[in-house]
């Protein structure tokens, strides 16, 4: 026995080669058995352990109507209970830049020291301080949550529904003091929410005392003696259900009394409700009545007004025409009296001159009379002097005295004649000067008359010119009255659709009161234990799949490990067929001979398996638990040696090599020494299928020929192999596909299925109006290309026991929808139509929930209503649960209306400059509540999962690894089996690379073929890997690239290629000598 | 007519860490063209180092190896490897046929390298396996293996012919056969042949029987008239 064992140690230093080549296949096979194993329960383990240091409450109780003081004291009391945390919980929604976001808010009790027992989902505190007050917070510090503020920044909480937040809060504006994780909440995913986007973005944690409110919505508790226990065991819940049971039973009592006067008021509230209605409805037919009755008081008004106008008008023209006449007829006369002057004036000058010739003559007349009588007088005057002249003789006296005489005489006369000529001037002139004063009297009069008329006709344009502004005026003011009527008339009918739309709002809730009355009566408390805590459940289920890979995936490890075995132990056992001959001879019996050779196998395998459970434990459980942590907020993992698994693939991996060893040793064994000790007879040359055609056979050179027939001849070298070829390259192949798959969710979800870029979401109670308004205007705004209002809801559907936010859609025209979202099938592209008898759902919630086309789906609206629903349609989806339904569809299945909620907008451009412009408009308009951009979720959403790179790299590791080992050991096998041969060809005159091609080819081809089938089994593999990793709301796509394929093929032959290059040098060192020895 | 090949003074030296062993001590000999020499010792005389360099696997440690005027104890690994290609055939003691090949597929497999090849069928017609041509080795017996190397070997086209311990696996009839075989190639085709063997009683048949011990050449007998194959009795 002795002698074996030193022959067994001689043994292993003399082919170290072949003793590593068992120990290292060995060693992987059991690392990856064990530690993708231990992975699972280490990541359960981990977190449990991080759920006890932070103490996670062990049960929630939710109560429908909440919690009183005399409840917590109950709860206390029941035994086994060790905690109690009497809380409050809320969801609400904060904006941030421009999104909104729904945030759950936890509370920090006053006694905040890690060992008081009723501090329960303990903060772990990352950055900044814990709140000291109610106007503090501290947000989710998350390397990947999707809500981030800095310390200091103010939140503006808000409420999310019709009831005000400050009910329930002392103060909405919280500062952010500080950054935390917290064990209540592991991974981004958070689970769904009834208000905003429906999903929980992140938690905010406020003290205990800044809820205003009497009655507790939530109670933690933590159990006695459960600490020690894995939550993920069964035997945590054989502690915990007994103590759920007495809960459940506390429930039933207590609600009881909670509810009766709970019920009461509500019924109370609900009549109230009706009357209201009743009143409001009263009130608003009123105002519309009356508005309408004004509204025709104005429009009577109107039509008479303008009558009036159009009379007044046909008045005054008529006026104004007969004052015209009269005007033309004074002016008539004032002519008539012109040309009669004219006349007049005529005669005046011509008598006038005629008169004044007379006169003319006459004052001639009296000039020469005068004359005449100066000369007279003289005359008399001479004839005097001469008559005074003593010297004249009287003869001469006489004769002068009768001159004298006949001088007198004549002047005289003249005077008599001058008497009479004087009196007609004087009468001529007053009479001229009658007549001229006549005439300007006439002339007078005229023009008075004329000047009279003047001012008429002034006074009458004036006249008419104010009638006319005064006409303008009055249209004026009809018009305005018109255009107000219009106005009133339009005005009128909004107010109708307001009305009718609030009404209807109302009389549907009160229906729907009706039920909510009946249901309080079912008024429950719920004690949920860690199976209903979303990532307790999240991150177990995350683990379990991990588990389902580990079932599937290191089994295919141990396949080839096996064969390599297999190979190598028959190997060694046909290079030592002299020695068990002569062992045999020698009188050894088969058990000892074979025990040789089962120590060799024993100690490689035995070595393997220690170093490969260390190797495992400490490599697989690290890679694999940090790669969850991709998703999930954990602290780092805590190995553990799992004793169980070490056992379980050791003993396989030594069991599986000392079979193999068995199988080899045992045909050796059966035969005679003699034969033995002669050579083994060389297995018979085969003819190959490839001979009869002679065609590709005669071209074939003698080295090819061998390798086709090399191929056929050694079936466990074939499949040892192909299998582990083929499992490097599925191992590729499924590496890049997941990359694949993953990068092409963005793009596919993004741009080929939402046609549309931003998401806004209306302000609750909207009217049908001011959302219309705002569709408006955000068309107004450039990049802007088309809109659509939508009613977005959000559900809830429960999915193998887990509760999923769905998104509920209903278009408001379905037909245009098609522009904004592709609903088409995934493999054709078939297009899918929404009709009204269901609802389409996209296809990982199909999966999910196991249902086809026809089948009903049991989904609950935003109003908390669960009704089934058929499914009409399946679409391709990747990012999120949608369901679709028309409006009728809508309103046939849960009996309300939809109403828009959201607009959906298409823009032309995703910059980041453009959309912030475009983001800083919109949320500027009145009654935007929030505006998602998905070019943002698209990178973020790209960014998560470009980490899953890490997996990648993993995996082509581990098919390096394999394809080195196979290949490594198959070469060195070949070599060893055809030693003589190659020193043979080698003697024949073959150069060294004639050489390494004659052996090599082979180990190409079979690689190739290896590649070849690993394409399938990677696609395989792929889709295991796919569904597992698989996220809750996330569809994978199932797609591998072409270039991923050929990649994938070219690495394998790449690695081939690689160990025929380390194999060539030892080719070149096979002594030629080897050919001269005999057959061992 | 001058030396087709010429040892002087060739010295083979192992060296196993301190211990020098001296497998070759100082060779020297002559063969002519045509000559069918035989190289006769016991086990570890150093037969079979003779054997390895002048096949071209092995190199001396010093001395001087010449054939057909070329000088190939200064041979690169390369040009051993040309030389081995172009003029050595090579006859194994356990025949080395390539098991997956058959008859004349093993034949091709050596004229497949070589520059100016003998015509593959007729080589092995004149070894006697026509009817066995398309025949996998392992179902042939050890004779028509041998004959099978040898024609593999002829077929080459060779400048000279080695057959280690050519009988040494085969019975004493088909080793008679095979020797026949070798002898009258020799004559027909003029072809140097050089038969190793540990078998004394082979020697006769040599036109040169150089006998080997320790390393050292132990005598040379030129036989002016070899015995025919069929008259050797051992």
């Amino acid at each position: 026995m002795r002698m074996l064992i030193k022959d067994t140690l001689r043994e292993i230093r003399k082919s170290l080669g072949r003793f590593f080549s068992i120990f290292a296949i060995v060693a992987i096979g059991v690392a990856f058995f064990a530690g993708v194993k231990a992975s699972a329960p280490i990541m359960k383990s981990t977190a449990d352990s991080y759920f006890d240091d932070y103490n996670l409450m062990d049960i929630r109780l939710l109560s429908t109507l909440g919690f009183t003081e005399d409840d917590v004291k109950e709860i206390r009391a029941i035994p086994g209970v060790k905690g109690l945390f009497a809380t409050h919980t809320l969801d609400v929604l904060v904006k941030q830049n421009t999104q909104e976001y729904v945030m759950k808010v936890l509370t920090l009790p006053d006694n905040l020291d890690p060992n008081n027992p009723d501090y329960m989902n303990q903060a772990v505190l990352i950055e900044g301080r814990l709140p000291e007050n109610e106007n503090e917070c501290v947000i989710e510090a998350g390397k990947i949550s999707h809500f981030d503020a800095d310390i200091g920044t103010v939140l503006t909480l808000n409420s999310g529904t019709d009831d005000e937040l400050s009910d329930v809060l002392k103060t909405t504006e919280l500062t952010v003091v500080g950054k935390v994780n917290n064990p209540y909440y592991l991974s981004y995913q958070k689970g769904s929410s009834n208000i905003g986007s429906g999903s929980i973005s992140g938690y905010l944690m406020i003290p205990e005392s800044a809820f205003d409110q009497d009655i507790y919505t939530d109670i933690y508790l933590t159990i006695d003696n459960v600490k020690e226990l894995n939550s993920y065991d069964d035997n945590y819940f054989d502690v915990i259900d007994p103590i759920t049971d007495q809960l459940e039973a506390l429930g039933k009592v207590r609600s009881k009394i909670r509810s009766e006067d709970v019920k009461n008021s509500a019924y109370h509230a609900y009549v109230d409700g009706w009357n209201a209605f009743y009143t409001s409805k009263n009130e608003a037919d009123q105002q519309l009545a009356e508005a309408q009755k004004t509204l025709d008081r104005s429009f009577v008004d109107l039509m008479q007004g303008s009558a009036d106008l159009d009379q007044q008008k046909r008045d005054f023209d008529l006026q104004i025409a007969d004052a015209k006449r009269q005007l033309r007829d004074g002016r008539m006369q004032i002519a008539n009296a012109w040309s009669t002057y004219d006349q007049q004036v005529l005669a005046f000058e011509k008598q006038k001159s005629e008169a004044l010739a007379q006169i003319q003559d006459a004052l001639d007349q009296v000039d020469e009379a005068k004359a005449k009588r100066q000369e007279l007088v003289g005359n008399q005057e001479q004839l005097k002097l001469a008559l005074s002249n003593p010297a004249m003789s009287e003869v001469e006296k006489q004769m002068a005295m009768a001159q004298l005489e006949q001088v007198e005489a004549g002047i005289a006369e003249i005077d008599e004649s001058l008497a009479d000529l004087e009196i007609p001037v004087d009468e001529v002139m007053s009479q001229l000067n009658e007549g001229e004063q006549q005439l300007l009297a006439g002339k007078a009069e005229i023009q008075q008359n004329e000047a009279a008329l003047d001012q008429t006709e002034k006074e009458l344009n004036k006249q008419i010119d104010d009638a006319n502004q005064q006409f303008r005026d009055a249209q004026q003011t009809l018009d305005d009255g018109w255009t107000a009527y219009d106005k009133g008339v339009d005005e009128l009918a909004k107010n109708r659709r307001i009305t009718d739309e609030q009404l209807l709002d109302a009389m549907e809730e009160l229906e729907n009161a009706e039920a909510d009355i009946l249901e309080i009566e079912d008024c429950e408390w719920f004690v949920l234990d860690r199976e209903s805590h979303y990532s307790y459940m999240d991150y177990g289920s995350a683990a379990d799949r991990m588990g389902a890979i580990a079932e599937v995936f290191p089994l295919f490890f141990f396949l080839v490990a096996a064969l390599i075995c297999l190979t190598t132990m028959t190997r060694m056992v046909d290079e030592q067929r002299g020695t068990i001959g002569t062992l045999k001879a020698l009188g050894y019996s088969k058990v000892k001979i074979a025990v040789k050779y089962l120590c060799y196998a024993f100690l490689s395998s035995f070595g393997g398996s220690v170093v490969g459970v260390l190797i495992g434990f400490a490599v697989f459980p690290t890679v694999i638990y940090t790669a969850w942590n991709i998703m999930y907020e954990l602290p780092p993992v805590q190995l553990q040696f799992i004793p169980s698994f070490a056992l379980q693939a050791s003993l396989a991996a030594i069991l599986i090599t000392l079979g193999a060893t068995i199988a080899a040793v045992y045909k050796e064994l059966m035969e005679t020494p003699a034969l033995l000790m002669r050579p083994k007879a060389p297995k018979n040359g085969k003819r190959v299928f490839l001979e009869r055609i002679p065609l590709i056979w005669k071209h074939l050179s003698f080295s090819k020929k061998v390798t086709v027939r090399n191929l056929i001849r050694y079936k466990k070298r074939f499949f040892m192999t192909v299998i582990g070829i083929s499992g490097c390259t599925a191992l590729l192949v499924a590496g890049f596909g997941i990359q694949d798959s993953i990068g092409d969710i963005v793009p596919k979800q993004f741009e080929e299925i939402q046609n549309y870029q931003v998401n806004i979401e209306f302000e609750k109670n909207l009217n049908v109006v001011e959302k219309e308004d705002i569709m408006k205007t955000v068309e107004q705004f450039s990049h802007v290309n088309d809109t659509m209002e939508i009613a977005q809801y959000n559900g809830t559907i429960d999915v193998k026991g887990k509760e999923q936010s769905v998104t509920i859609i209903v278009p408001t025209d379905v037909d245009r929808f098609k522009e904004f979202v592709s609903l088409r099938t995934r493999r054709s592209h078939t297009p899918v139509e929404i009709t009204d008898d269901g609802a389409v759902i996209s296809e990982k919630l199909a999966n999910d929930l196991g249902v086809g086309i026809g089948d009903l789906i049991e989904c609950e609206n935003s109003d908390d209503l669960v009704k089934k629903i058929k499914v009409v349609g399946i679409v391709e989806n990747y990012v999120g649960h949608y369901l679709y339904m028309s409006e009728a569809g809508y309103k046939a299945t849960y009996g309300f209306t939809s109403k828009a909620t959201n607009l959906f907008v298409k823009t032309d451009s995703t910059e980041s400059q453009v959309e912030e412009n475009l983001g800083n408009h919109i949320t500027k308009i009145d009654g935007v509540s929030s505006v998602v951009f998905y070019s943002g979720t698209a990178d973020s959403f790209a960014d998560t999962i470009k980490s899953l790179g890490f997996v990648v790299v993993v995996l082509v590791i581990s098919a390096a690894l394999l394809a080195f080992v196979v290949l490594y050991n198959l070469t060195n096998v070949n070599i060893s089996e055809r030693i003589r041969e190659i020193a043979t060809i080698k003697v024949l005159g073959f150069y060294d690379n004639e050489v390494s091609t004659y052996v090599f080819r082979e180990n190409l081809i079979l690689s190739f073929i290896g590649a070849i089938a690993g394409l399938v089994l990677g696609t395989l593999l792929h889709r295991l890997i796919m569904s597992i990793a698989e996220l809750d709301s996330v569809m994978f796509g199932r797609t591998i690239l072409l270039q991923s394929y050929v990649l994938s093929v070219i690495i394998t032959m790449f690695f081939s290629w690689l160990v025929a290059k380390v194999m060539h040098h030892k080719l070149k060192t096979i002594p030629m000598v080897e050919s001269l020895k005999s057959v061992e | 007519m001058g030396s087709f090949i010429e040892f002087k003074d060739v010295k083979k030296i192992y060296k196993m860490g301190e211990v020098e062993i001296p497998a070759l001590a100082g060779v020297d000999f002559q063969i002519k063209k045509g000559e069918f020499v035989v190289i006769a010792g016991a086990s570890g005389a150093g037969k079979s180092t003779i054997l390895n360099i002048l096949g071209g696997m092995d190199s001396p440690t010093s001395g001087e190896i010449i054939v057909d005027g070329a000088k190939i104890s200064d041979f690169n690994a390369k040009e051993l490897t040309a030389y081995r290609r172009y003029d050595i055939g090579f006859v194994f003691q356990f025949y080395n046929l390539v098991q997956n090949l058959t008859v004349v597929e093993n034949v091709e497999l050596a004229t497949e390298i070589c520059h100016d090849p003998l015509d593959v069928l007729e080589t092995v017609t004149n070894v006697g396996l026509f009817d066995r041509r398309d025949n996998f080795p392992a179902q042939l017996s050890g004779g028509e293996q041998q004959r099978v190397a040898i024609a593999r070997a002829l077929a080459k086209n060779p400048k000279l012919l080695l057959c280690d311990e050519p009988t040494g696996a085969l019975d004493y009839n088909t080793g008679k056969a095979i020797l026949k075989l070798l002898q009258d190639t020799c004559r027909q085709q003029n072809m140097t042949v050089i038969v190793i063997t540990h078998n004394l009683a082979l020697a006769p048949m040599g036109d040169k029987v150089i006998r080997v011990k320790s390393g050292r050449i132990a005598s040379i007998t030129e036989n002016e008239t070899p015995t025919p194959v069929e008259s050797i009795e051992w």
